[in-house]
């Protein structure tokens, strides 16, 4: 199942509304109720308009603190991890095991060498310090592809574990402003930005909210 | 250090999330030249001599500001986070380096402290100012409200002597602003020297009492090799008696039993020299406790028993709290506020505490540099296991019945249930918290116990005590109506108070040891009382012998 939109708020609340009435209803291990769809994907378009919207929705929330979108940012960019967080995708990114930069160290060298170039793979996945059965905090985007077509930028992310409630707005934040970063570096256009999701999922105990939610997203 | 660079400097430290490009720090740097620099270029005649000046000016601006960047960055204090566009760099504090301790790295982390601290004095506290302002919530140690961490435990046999627990205290002072428990201190009096030990006590009592911080010394009685060199060294700690270092005792009733000599000498000691005993009964709880000015800490069992299986070894320690509010609920009842309104209330400092561990986060790789480096790559499991704190003092509602303010007339055991029902949300608030930060890449740990609250922390913000105070004149005291009932409210209380509580018996002066002893194993054995302290404190010109106001 593909969804394609260039407005990301109409893009979540059609992705919402799909697992919504299409899902399938299962237990965690916490206990709460989950409705999931498999193997989801989800498109920006390459005009892409209302990035911000649905962050600026959940942020009006009064039951919930939601991050700041300075928050978030800087969570996909910034170098040095916080040793208050198990992971942060910038310090993958940027300094993957200690060690690598990503961006400017590969991606970005790579495409500018080979435009037509499909080894343009980061991972943020790593199995050396996530695949721990103790280790319950392991990243949610697992890796991100670019690619150049048509002398645009795009990008594919794969996110093992999608909250398309609360983790959606966010993470199309972060990919959008990433590939908006390596774009310019790339002095081309930004392109399509494609969110494979292996479990997009809501919890139904927030179906309230959602519905709330989704309702001023019809208006 | 030069003015521009100090500029410099205090901008990042105001704004340790974001990188800074040399175009943003020209602006900001040099506000008025470049202001003076944009009138030129954008003269209104539009004029094009004029508009060469403002750009002349504009590239010696921006050289001036790189001679200084790259001094900082050959200095290591600033790295350039990435490069874009045509070469611009972008600059981050580099706060690995100025973990290292030469002259001129503690001169920048000064100014950059002093920097944050600025920052912090700003309101967090968004949807409680009005309970701030009427003296019923306050921040713990608001200065340093959120750049310091309220408690944590380093475990003993991280050192190898207690001189190398001296110099690693000394590096962990400015990270705390409450109290640090010394876990499994019996290891150091098993290596060290009676004399040793009693310079240690000595050092840190006086370090204590200059940073007003607290220190523990966790000893667990079975864990003891040699009780002989335990009572010695009980000795020349109560000759000391140091104001703020205690000592918590851990035993379940069966080790407690087989130390009984020891236990004997230790309540002498302590008795004769007005003392107080902190004892944890294992039996009910392995979770360490710690006692400082706020109150007392401790964490789930659960929390405990994983962090020791799987971390205890690999890091010097666990943080127990972060930060820490205090609420006091006569003052709330007193200033005529509904009991229907304290859910919605309590709420919203559980709201305050996320913004506060927010803005902590943003900067801990800076203020926990010193922890950070002695955790290693193990420093993220330092944090996991920890908790905010709402303190709660004078909740005893049936004591405000009893004076003139009415607390809505409810009794303490309906005011524990709604406090549980209050404790459930908060949980969920929690927990839906949890969830969202991590949906979106930023794995948090956040938690709210609720506990009470030591008056001593800030005599002059909060209420005169208006609870009773109990008293134990003899053995025979614990079968009393009235000490049953203190004990099984007490009881019901641990349940609400997640993050530990402290249950104080005032001794009456006449005893012998044995007497004690005794004493204790029947709390031990007949109480789900975790922790408890005999306090040998003279309560002066008090008749009864029971219960005071």
């Amino acid at each position: 199942m593909e969804l394609i939109k260039n407005d990301a708020l109409s893009l979540w609340k059609e992705s919402l509304r799909y697992v919504l009435s299409k899902g399938e209803d299962y237990k965690d291990n916490d206990g709460r109720v989950c409705r999931e769809v498999f193997n989801f994907v989800m498109t920006l378009s390459e005009d892409a308009t209302n990035i911000e919207g649905p962050i600026d929705l959940m942020r009006k929330s009064k039951i919930w603190i939601y991050p700041s979108k300075e928050e978030l940012s800087s969570i996909m960019f910034k170098i040095n991890q916080a040793p208050i967080y198990e992971y942060t995708y910038g310090g993958r990114i940027f300094n993957f095991s200690g060690q690598f930069d990503q961006v400017n160290e590969f991606i970005v060298p790579l495409l500018k060498k080979d435009f037509s170039s499909r080894r343009a793979v980061m991972s943020i996945y790593n199995p050396l310090q996530d695949s721990d059965i103790n280790n319950r905090n392991t990243p949610g985007i697992i890796y991100l592809h670019f690619r150049i077509k048509e002398n645009k930028l795009w990008v594919t992310a794969h996110i093992r574990s999608n909250d398309l409630f609360f983790g959606w707005p966010a993470n199309l934040y972060q990919l959008y402003e990433l590939q908006n970063s390596i774009a310019k570096e790339l002095k081309i256009e930004k392109g399509k930005l494609t969110v494979i999701s292996d479990s997009a999922h809501i919890f139904l105990d927030d179906q309230d909210r959602i519905n709330e939610v989704v309702g001023v997203l019809n208006d | 250090m030069h003015p521009t660079e100090s500029r410099i400097l205090q901008l990042l430290a105001k704004n340790p999330e974001r990188e800074f490009s040399t175009s943003d720090l020209v602006k900001r740097v040099f506000l008025e030249e470049y202001d003076e620099i944009q009138r030129y270029i954008h003269n209104e005649p539009d004029d094009p001599e004029l508009k060469k000046v403002g750009k002349r000016k504009k590239a010696r601006l921006h050289r001036k500001l790189l001679y200084h960047l790259n001094k900082l960055e050959e200095e290591k204090i600033l790295v350039i986070s990435k490069v874009e566009g045509k070469g611009e760099k972008f600059f981050n504090l580099n706060s690995k380096q100025l973990s290292e301790g030469n002259k001129k790295n503690k001169e920048v982390k000064t100014m950059i402290d002093s920097v944050s601290h600025l920052n912090d004095t700003s309101v967090l506290l968004a949807g409680i100012e009005e309970f701030e302002e009427k003296k019923i919530i306050k921040r713990f140690d608001e200065k340093e409200w959120t750049n310091k961490i309220n408690s944590f435990i380093i475990r003993s046999n991280y050192c190898n002597s207690v001189k190398d627990m001296y110099y690693l205290l000394l590096d962990i002072y400015p990270v705390f602003n409450d109290v640090v428990g010394l876990y499994g201190f019996e290891h150091l009096i098993d290596r060290e020297s009676i004399l040793e030990l009693n310079n240690f006590i000595k050092k840190i009592d006086l370090d204590t009492k200059d940073y007003n911080k607290h220190i523990n010394l966790i000893i667990d009685i079975s864990k003891v090799q040699d009780s002989v060199k335990l009572t010695d060294f009980i000795a020349t700690f109560c000759e000391t008696n140091p104001e703020r270092i205690f000592i918590m005792f851990r035993a379940n009733t069966k080790s407690f039993n087989n130390h009984i000599r020891f236990m004997r000498q230790m309540i002498k000691y302590f008795s004769e020299n007005r003392i107080k005993i902190n004892m944890q009964n294992l039996d009910i709880n392995k979770a360490p406790y710690l006692v400082g000015r706020a109150g007392a800490y401790t964490m789930p069992i659960g929390d405990w028993v994983e962090f020791e299986d799987y971390f205890l070894e690999k890091t010097v320690g666990v943080c127990f709290s972060e930060t820490s509010l205090y609420v006091d609920i006569y003052r709330y009842f007193k200033q005529g506020l509904p009991l229907s309104g304290l859910r919605d209330f309590l709420i919203r400092a559980s709201k305050a505490l996320l913004l506060a561990t927010t803005a902590q986060r943003k900067k801990s790789d800076i203020l926990f540099s010193n922890l950070n480096k002695l955790n290693g790559k193990y420093q993220s499991k330092f944090f996991l296991y920890s908790f905010n704190y709402i303190r709660l003092w004078n909740y005893d509602v049936d004591m405000h019945n009893e004076g003139s303010q009415k607390s809505d007339e409810i009794t303490i055991e309906e005011f524990i249930t709604i406090l549980s029902s209050i404790v459930e949300e908060i949980d969920e608030f929690c927990k839906s918290e949890e969830t969202v930060f991590k949906s979106c890449g930023i794995p948090i740990r956040f938690r709210i116990a609720l506990s009470s609250a030591f008056r001593r922390f800030d005599k002059g913000f909060l209420s005169e005590r208006a609870y009773k105070k109990i008293n134990i004149n003899h053995i025979s005291d614990f079968n009393s109506d009235e000490i049953i009932k203190f004990m099984r409210k007490r009881e019901s209380l641990l349940r609400v108070f997640k993050g530990g509580d402290r249950i104080r018996f005032f001794r009456s002066p006449s005893f012998t040891p044995d007497e004690i002893v005794d004493e204790f194993v029947y709390v031990m054995n007949s109480f789900n009382i975790p922790f408890f302290t005999y306090d040998f404190r003279e309560r002066k010109g008090e008749v009864t012998l029971d219960n005071f106001m």
